[in-house]
């Protein structure tokens, strides 16, 4: 019931979003096609882009093609390469998907430790310093460090390669890098939730049984607190995602963040709508995921879809 | 780089309103000065604005001025940053592109402020239509990407300063939207408001002179945090090249340049670099120090772990060795001199003040008193299960079945916890882990200490749910607790807490959240399963019949100390102590029977760590009456007719 319910919600979502991608080159302030074509371009060169973009056509058949070009490789090309833009986007996906859910795994595993850490002895020299380093984390432009990082390991200690995707090597530095802002994000969340769960009594229940303050922290508290960070993890893989435009560039990485980043300085609109569309559909579906996650993971909320 | 997630922890309620908000200007800042990270933070701040507001003006040299005779020189006394690709002055960049910078921070969160704000109040207020249809529209927001939905606004409108203002703007004004229409709904629910809008006060005055002021800590602390994370990605947008357009300096775009030049020339990304991320850090500490003044529930609690922690590995000073050994231990437990203390941030506060008590094997010992008495921490000291960061215990012995309790290490402790103590909550739901199995937890306790086979330890959790009562327990194992009725949450507390045949079973209020019908039943399980092992029951409850039914003994508590204790019967038919006369007159149901006027005890309840001089009941005590022996000193306890009582008069009432 739960699921049809959330999906429900998301479908309409997903429309909106399409929608708006596919009228983003109506949005542009003038005609995009003459913007295109330059201001010394002739009338038949701005009309032949408008006929490419489509442009004449009503807004409807614009809309079934646009959607159309999601899995039809000639429907919507490359305004520069003349490429399919689902050629060029799934080319480009795996290197993306590889940064981002490498940096959210590395970023969860060392927040929920360093939030742990914190929750147990609060007030403690650890919970400080990674109090501290948490703020640091989130402070920190990615970007800036990227380039400290390619500064120090690979200028300077030569022990990783400075840009590219060639072999796995080049995919540590990044994932180092991108890993940073989810450890931060997550050691708050766990370190917060941690404590607000050690006050209650089911804690001393398992503390009266003999169990040992390790086990449970990890085995009765822990637990619940994570099903609080889950859809925090949707949303941060989210911001993976979109952060891929900026590691992308730092890193030199051919990724969709990277293909988006080009594609606007050179004005490519049917590769920026697709990648965009592309972004937000993983979104969309990632929170889906995350919601009906959590909500299996906690078995009150399950057995309330049963019963209804 | 991404904005949502550094607010996903900022404050979506509001404060109980005016609690905690500052009342003045003044007080505000005082009170992020009192912490060492608004202190960083406000400090960096004013410095970065005053940056912004006069570093053009600051500039040594010329900040456009290209001079190719001296490009990519490190840092030098003529150019203290170095200077870069084109020979210009790096250190002059980074002040004139401060105002860039920071302006576009400042922007972006002016424009979410402006529109989210409004957007949000008036979706609590209207709520319908208006309502869904923002919530819809942030929905369909907030399935972007935050910097990928400010490149797409980019790419739109064309890349210049303005336009990344509007892109870093929109792309935060879902979260302004969003909070500002929980924290609004919340407090149009206060019941000054509904008064308010019910008397047909006017919704634009209501709004301004009720909601604004109240929403403003909240909106205060979200913008500061958003400037910090609004900064980082409208630099990011510089970095990519889609920012402010060369050669107008602005941090990222300066970052974005050095690029290039990072294997040969590393200082050029160092400085842009340090002062963006040292403002965003500014931003976040000060946002930080002004969530702990407007959200209380984001403050950390037992924050100080002072020399006194030690205290809980070292026995207590002053421990009453005079007891002699075998006496205590034919006692299940014996408490002596037991002193413990809350760890605030003003010190120690006393809830304890010195308690004795001594329970047998099959006794069942009640503790009654007021809420705010002690009895509930006294109950959790005894259970070894008091928090060492909150509560320090200053003085006194515990012992556990003849085992001293104090000052044990932690496995010690855990063995002691397992084999001696059974605990039961008041609050069933509460003291049942949530997310697992009842099995699971039942088998957890029967397995602590031992290695058991899958098999035994199952029928040995089946033969526990019978214990208590449960009908069909093979099928209730794989159950959770929310499908358990109260009662029988509390049966399966009561179950665990038999699992390892304890010596004493504690029980904090084991009823007070069940119904009648239940209650009795409940207790007189608790009383046969003590008469079949034998156990000793601490009773901590405020219910005088529930005593006079079911317990042995009774210590009445007041403000920390016993002012009576001694056999049920005698205490209660006729109490010495005014307190204890007190409780039964205002208990319902007493032995004098119907039609008698309940009575309220006069006066309030004393308040921990500001006690009157002498006896702490004098205030409300109408024996006293101004008596110089109540205010000189606090009566200890003393044998009067079969019983203790801590009253210098105690024997007036014997007459």
């Amino acid at each position: 019931m739960f699921v049809l319910k959330r999906l429900g919600s998301a479908l309409p979502t997903l429309f909106a979003v399409s929608l708006l991608v596919f009228l983003f080159v109506d949005l542009i302030p003038g005609d995009p096609a003459q913007i295109l074509a330059g201001p010394t371009a002739s009338n038949e060169e701005i009309e032949s882009i408008r006929k490419f973009l489509g442009l004449n056509e009503p807004l409807l058949t614009r809309y079934g093609q646009f959607l159309r070009g999601i899995w039809d490789p000639s429907a919507a090309t490359s305004f520069r390469t003349h490429r399919p833009v689902v050629v060029e986007l799934s080319e480009r996906l795996p290197n993306t998907l590889i940064v981002s859910i490498g940096g959210l795994a590395l970023g969860l595993v060392v927040g929920t430790i360093a939030g742990i850490v914190c929750a147990m002895r609060p007030g403690g020299l650890a919970d400080a310093a990674i109090t501290v380093l948490t703020l640091a984390g989130i402070s920190m432009p990615i970007y800036w460090l990227g380039l400290l990082c390619i500064w120090l390991f690979a200028v300077n200690l030569g022990w990783l390669p400075a840009a590219g995707a060639s072999t796995p090597a080049h995919f540590v530095l990044p994932i180092l890098v991108i890993a940073t802002r989810p450890a931060a994000m997550f050691s708050r969340l766990v370190a917060t939730s941690l404590l607000e769960t050690m006050g209650k009594d089911y804690l001393d229940t398992a503390r009266a049984k003999g169990l040992s303050e390790t086990r449970v922290v990890l085995f009765h508290a822990l637990r619940n607190s994570l099903i609080a960070a889950v859809s925090v993890a949707g949303v941060q893989f989210g911001g993976m995602l979109g952060g891929s435009v900026v590691t992308e560039t730092v890193f030199g990485i051919p990724g969709v963040g990277r293909l988006l980043v080009d594609a606007v300085s050179r004005a490519d609109y049917p590769v920026i709508q697709y990648a965009i569309l592309m972004f937000a559909f993983f979104f969309v579906v990632i929170n889906l995921v995350t919601d009906l996650l959590t909500q299996w993971l906690d078995p009150r909320t399950r057995d309330q879809e049963r019963a209804i | 780089m991404s904005i949502m997630p550094n607010v996903l922890s900022a404050p979506e309620r509001a404060a109980p309103v005016d609690a905690f908000a500052p009342q003045s200007r003044w007080l505000l800042l005082r009170r992020i000065l009192s912490q060492p990270k608004g202190v960083v933070g406000l400090t960096l701040v004013t410095l970065y604005l005053l940056l912004a507001i006069f570093g053009p003006m600051l500039a040594p040299q010329d900040a456009f001025r290209q001079n190719f005779a001296q490009t990519l020189r490190p840092p030098s006394a003529a150019h203290w940053f170095g200077t870069d690709q084109l020979g210009r002055d790096v250190f002059s960049r980074v002040l004139v592109g401060a105002r860039a910078t920071l302006g576009i921070g400042v922007g972006g969160v002016a424009v979410a402020f402006l529109v989210g704000v409004p957007l949000g109040v008036l979706a609590a207020w209207r709520r319908g239509w208006i309502e869904a249809a923002v919530m819809r529209a942030i929905d369909v927001m907030l399935s972007f990407p935050d910097i990928v939905f400010a490149l797409a606004v980019v790419a739109i409108l064309g890349a210049n300063m303005q336009n990344v203002i509007i892109a870093v703007g929109i792309v935060a004004i879902p979260v302004f939207a969003r909070t500002a229409r929980a924290v609004t709904l919340s407090i149009l629910a206060e019941p000054y408001i509904e008064g308010s809008i019910a008397l047909g006060a006017n919704p634009v005055r209501v709004i301004l002179r009720h909601v604004l002021p109240n929403i403003s800590g909240t909106l205060l602390t979200l913008s500061t945090l958003l400037f910090a994370s609004t900064l980082l990605s409208a630099s990011g947008l510089g970095f990519l090249g889609l920012g402010t357009q060369p050669p107008f300096p602005e941090w990222g775009t300066m970052l974005g340049e050095s690029r290039s030049y990072i294997r040969s020339h590393p200082y050029l990304a160092t400085f842009p670099g340090l002062f963006l991320a040292v403002s965003a850090l500014a931003f976040n500490l000060l946002g930080d120090a002004l969530r702990t003044i407007y959200d209380p529930t984001s403050r950390r609690v037992a924050r100080r772990p002072p020399i006194l922690s030690l205290l809980r590995r070292r026995p207590p000073p002053g421990e009453a060795q005079q007891q002699s050994a075998e006496k205590a231990t034919d006692l299940a437990v014996s408490v002596r001199g037991l002193r413990i203390a809350y760890r605030t941030g003003e010190g120690l506060l006393e809830v304890v003040r010195g308690v004795d008590l001594a329970i047998r094997p099959g006794r069942t010992l009640a503790v009654v008193g007021e809420s705010g008495s002690g009895k509930s921490t006294l109950l959790r000291a005894v259970g070894t299960l008091v928090n060492p960061q909150e509560v320090a215990i200053t003085a006194g012995a515990i012992r556990i079945g003849g085992e001293q309790a104090l000052g044990l290490g932690p496995a010690a402790l855990r063995d002691l916890r397992r084999r001696k103590v059974g605990i039961v909550f008041q609050d069933a739901a509460s003291a049942l882990n949530p997310v697992l199995t009842i099995g699971n937890q039942l088998a957890e306790a029967v397995t602590a200490g031992s290695r058991l086979d899958s098999e035994t330890v199952r029928q040995r959790c089946i033969a526990l749910l019978r214990d208590v009562n449960i009908a069909d327990p093979e099928r209730r194992l794989d159950m959770y607790p929310h499908q358990f009725s109260g009662g029988m949450k509390q049966r399966i507390v009561i179950a665990i807490a038999l699992a390892q045949n304890p010596e004493v079973l504690l029980a904090d209020e084991p009823t007070s959240a069940l119904d009648v019908t239940i209650q009795q039943q409940i207790l007189v399980l608790l009383t046969e399963i003590q008469k079949k092992r034998g156990m000793a029951i601490l009773l901590v409850t405020h219910d005088l019949n529930l005593v006079a039914r079911f317990a042995d003994d009774v210590a009445v508590m007041y403000a920390g100390r016993l002012v009576e204790s001694g056999d049920v019967a005698s205490v209660l038919e006729r109490p010495l102590h005014p307190y204890t006369q007190a409780l039964r007159a205002s208990a319902p149901g007493g032995s004098e029977g119907r039609g008698r006027h309940l009575r309220t005890i006069a006066g309030e309840p004393p308040l921990i760590g500001r006690l009157p001089s002498g006896c702490s009941f004098r205030p409300r005590c109408q024996r006293s009456a101004n008596r110089a022996e109540c205010a000189s000193s606090e009566p200890g306890l003393r044998a009067v007719a079969g019983r203790d009582v801590a009253c210098v008069f105690a024997e007036e009432a014997t007459r």
